[in-house]
């Protein structure tokens, strides 16, 4: 209902969904009640913002993807809440040109 | 009796203006004392004085978790709109806000985000960033953090300057 469908993502091993200031409103697999990642999620989120992804500062960011080791943190802002999903990260071999 | 000694001086225990002049005993204690004193004194009262303790220790407890609770169910917030809901929201962070920079206490909450996307779901499921991209970032940001080492400062000219003398 508050995960907004990501919890039905399919090689999803956990999900959050919080507040603009951290809190959580949803969560689950791995990532279950983890308000430790939580709080460095929302903070890493606010850094983001404040980075100017064009010179007009018209667009921000779409997505945030931490990779740590085969780990993928794909972490997004909609409606004022905070998603994050974590996946297996399985990159694909660059296609050399 | 019993009970209404040990709770007593639970009580007393609890107040925290106790000064060198508050009395260890009130005179109340004092002939609750004597009359335990004047009366049965037993193993059996002793028993209950500690029944008696275990009891108000529990109300006590049961007093205080009473007072610290907030009672949601009667205030109307069940049925508050989404839309009055942030409005109080932002109402009240800009209040914290305004409270916090007054005492000079530097933490501040950050800025509301923005609305962002409109379904998170896609945004998430979609693949992840591919093995070039993160390659290109790394050795950029490699390339940055020496960059950044190798910079030093050229001492050239010395610092302190003296004007007019002779």
């Amino acid at each position: 209902m508050a995960a907004h469908g990501i919890d039905r993502i399919s090689d999803s091993l956990g999900y959050l969904v919080l507040t603009e200031d951290g809190a959580v409103i949803s969560s689950g697999g791995q990532l279950e009640n983890d308000e430790m990642t939580a709080t460095k999620i929302t903070k890493l989120v606010h850094t983001a913002y404040k980075i100017p992804v064009t010179s007009d500062r018209k667009d921000s960011l779409k997505r945030v993807s931490v990779i740590i080791g085969d780990h993928i943190f794909m972490i997004t802002v909609s409606q004022h809440k905070i998603f994050v999903s974590k996946r297996h990260y399985s990159p694909q071999e660059p296609v050399p040109a | 009796m019993g009970c209404c000694f040990s709770s007593d001086e639970d009580k007393d225990q609890d107040v925290p203006h106790t000064n060198e002049r508050t009395p260890l005993l009130d005179p109340s204690h004092a002939d609750q004392i004597q009359n335990i004193q004047g009366g049965r004194v037993s193993r059996n009262s002793v028993s209950q004085n500690h029944k008696g303790d275990e009891q108000s220790e529990f109300s006590r407890i049961l007093r205080q978790t009473a007072i610290n609770v907030i009672d949601v169910t009667s205030s109307e917030s069940q049925n508050m709109e989404q839309g009055e809901m942030q409005d109080r929201a932002t109402q009240y962070s800009n209040r914290l806000n305004m409270v916090l920079s007054a005492s000079g206490k530097s933490r501040v909450f950050p800025p509301h985000l923005p609305t962002g996307i409109t379904s998170p779901q896609m945004t998430l499921s979609a693949p992840p960033v591919s093995l070039s991209d993160v390659q290109l970032i790394s050795s950029f940001s490699e390339k940055c953090a020496s960059a950044a080492k190798e910079i030093k400062i050229q001492h050239k000219e010395s610092l302190v300057v003296t004007f007019g003398v002779p």
